[in-house]
């Protein structure tokens, strides 16, 4: 068993416009950044919610994780190069690994511990907390702060289509980080994550055991059908409801379980699926009440 | 325990036969490279795996990956069916791969239309190939530059801790993208005509391709005269393209990694340095060296065989260092002909009989990533 913290929570559903967070950034921390872009300030700002007004050990380590990374710099980079005909701007060279924008949250927040950019093509988020669970459980780090950004593309068309979504669903960017730790004191909530994907007969089996009045909440990948044979199956369950209030993006899932445990008390289990495997993850509020 | 079970590597030292000989003899295959530098076309020194023809192609690089993992279960007699519960982890600094096709080929406006409905992306190689081979645990690919795929081996190992997974097949991967050798050239981190790591007169880095594979277990599992003792990982702030030049955050890595694999600076036999060649990483290297060693071990750098491999460089010279211990020595540390004047130690300049004993591994990189991890081949 592990811990949650805290929590930072920034989701937003763009109206057909890059969100200008250089600003926001600024008002949020007082902080001017220099050579950092979009997907950066994103991942500042997510972490500085969730961790900024901490007494962060310098040890904590940083877990990020995304869909796609920084791709509007990646993006720029090429058609700089393949369709202006010119060499790109050294720090656009260097902010091409994602993982720059984990040293900038790093330089933000004070901290010198283990930095990872991570992905997955079906589970992102999970598999970064399956890796830091079992750190923390091993007694390998003492603290992580664990973080989801996608950002925005400025073409929606061709993002739904790099993303494999359908043309209807409305795409948003967030950036929403858990700080976990293997200790009970002073904790926000638990936090279990199933270590493997499960088939669905299994994934049955585990809804058998959960106490009624477990909240439960679905990943955008389910259908609406497979939703409603899980409800009826698990009477005793309530459907967490947090779709109205973000648009489409690849880590998703951090944005739900923080959004649950700021506006919630109680169990929640949350489901993805992605090629009839399914992950889940359990937090809870409730037993520190 | 954690043990290494054995490993594949694709490099520009060719096959394992030639990989041994040029360990041994110091004989290179270095080749050259025009690069795009604002207009102007300039040749610099490239270790490349092969004379392929190289384009934004997905299905190359599933080809090059498929190779090492096919080579790695022929050499150790297994069938992707018989590694149950393994893990699949992946390191390099190149993970846009699978989106570059699409993003190159974005110049008209058809293309949209074009453009299928599937997600590419940083986890797309790793998914492709666990596909393949029919691997179902978990799976993560990373990018933390240099570092990627020391950082993905060193995960992998504490899942092995963890009993999450009961095999670990680390990958590194870095092959030639232009966009990586104009970015070096345009910093002016690329060097003319050699690598030389330590010397007084290094002017730079060459790059390299490498992809590699190494598998992982728990002694209990599948025992190996090779294990992984530990490691550690850090973020330094310093600047986000080179460590502090005092050495202090390198000298930090440094020791918790001899702490988490619980052993002592003087059990040490030798250091693979990262030794890009480059001034300020070398100056922070070996300065964090002196720090932590009261007597400096014997250290070298792989990159004048390999060139640097960037995220593929951590699998890649922890297979090179144990080919060459598996066969009696360590090799000489190249083209390091007039030492710095800073540095108080000299890296190996002959090949070093060495057949057990444990290695301190080091990688550095953009970011902030500080790397190290401690192997050990035992004498039986």
């Amino acid at each position: 068993m592990i811990y949650i913290h805290a929590g930072g929570i920034h989701n937003s559903i763009p109206d057909n416009q890059l969100p200008d967070l250089k600003s926001e950034l600024k008002a949020l921390s007082g902080k001017v950044y220099r050579r950092i872009d979009h997907f950066i300030q994103l991942a500042i700002i997510g972490a500085h919610k969730a961790a900024a007004e901490l007494e962060l050990a310098p040890q904590t380590a940083i877990y990020m994780t995304s869909g796609q990374g920084d791709i509007m710099v990646f993006d720029r980079v090429r058609r700089q190069r393949y369709f202006q005909k010119m060499l790109s701007k050294p720090v656009d060279f260097v902010n091409l690994s994602s993982n720059s924008a984990g040293f900038y949250v790093a330089t933000h927040l004070g901290l010198n511990g283990k930095n990872l950019f991570l992905l997955h093509h079906h589970f992102p988020v999970q598999m970064t907390l399956l890796a830091a669970q079992n750190e923390l459980n091993l007694g390998q780090q003492k603290a992580i702060l664990v973080g989801g950004v996608d950002e925005w593309i400025p073409k929606p068309e061709l993002a739904k289509k790099l993303l494999g979504v359908d043309e209807v669903t409305i795409l948003g960017e967030g950036s929403n980080w858990l700080l976990l730790k293997a200790e009970a004191e002073a904790a926000l909530a638990t936090f279990a994550l199933e270590p493997g994907t499960l088939n669905k007969i299994e994934l049955q089996r585990l809804l058998l055991s959960v106490e009624a009045g477990t909240f439960l909440a679905f990943s955008s990948r389910f259908s609406a059908a497979e939703v409603a044979e899980i409800m009826v199956m698990n009477k005793g369950c309530k459907r967490y409801h947090y779709e109205a209030s973000c648009a489409y993006y690849e880590t998703l899932p951090l944005y739900v379980l923080n959004r649950f445990l700021h506006q919630e008390q109680g169990k929640l289990i949350h489901l993805d699926v992605s090629k009839g495997r399914y992950m889940v993850m359990r937090v809870g509020n409730n037993v520190f009440l | 325990m954690i043990t290494i079970l054995g490993g594949e590597l694709l490099c520009a030292l060719g096959d394992v036969s030639e990989r041994f000989d040029a360990l041994r003899t110091g004989k290179l295959k270095l080749g050259t490279i025009n690069v795009n530098v604002g207009g102007a076309k300039v040749t610099y020194p490239y270790y490349r795996i092969d004379e392929t023809p190289r384009k934004s192609d997905p299905l190359i690089v599933d080809s090059y990956l498929d190779r090492v993992v096919n080579g790695l279960l022929e050499k150790l007699k297994l069938k992707p069916a018989s590694l149950t519960n393994v893990g699949v982890f992946l390191g390099s600094s190149s993970i846009d791969y699978s989106l570059a096709w699409p993003i190159e080929e974005d110049v008209d406006d058809d293309f949209v239309a074009r453009c299928k409905r599937e997600r590419v992306g940083g986890g797309k190689y790793l998914e492709s190939l666990m596909q393949r081979f029919g691997f179902t645990g978990p799976s993560l690919t990373f990018n933390t530059a240099c570092t990627s795929s020391a950082n993905a081996l060193m995960s992998a190992a504490s899942m092995l801790a963890g009993y999450i997974i009961d095999y670990a097949l680390v990958l590194g991967l870095e092959l030639y993208s232009p966009t990586t050798l104009e970015g070096f050239a345009m910093m002016q981190l690329l060097s003319p005509e050699a690598i030389r790591p330590f010397d007084k007169n290094r002017n730079g880095i060459v790059l390299g391709e490498a992809v590699s594979a190494v598998l992982l277990s728990r002694e209990e599992i599948m025992a190996s005269p090779w294990r992984y003792l530990g490691g550690k990982s850090s973020c330094e702030t310093y600047s986000v393209t080179s460590a502090d030049p005092n050495g202090a955050g390198v000298a930090q890595v440094m020791r918790e990694a001899l702490e988490g694999a619980g052993i002592s600076p003087e059990a040490i036999i030798s250091v693979k340095a990262h030794g890009t060649a480059s001034k300020l990483n070398d100056q922070a290297e070996m300065r964090g060296m002196e720090q932590v060693f009261t007597t400096l071990p014997s250290y070298l750098s792989l990159k004048p065989y390999i060139g640097h491999t960037l995220g593929g460089c951590g699998v890649a010279e922890l297979l090179l260092i144990m080919e060459s211990v598996d066969a009696g020595f360590i090799p000489a540390s190249l083209n390091c002909e007039i030492l710095d004047s800073e540095f108080s130690q000299a890296p190996i300049c002959n090949l070093m009989s060495v057949t057990s004993g444990r290695f301190m591994l080091n990688y550095f990189g953009f970011g902030g990533n500080n790397t190290s991890f401690i192997i050990e081949k035992t004498a039986s």
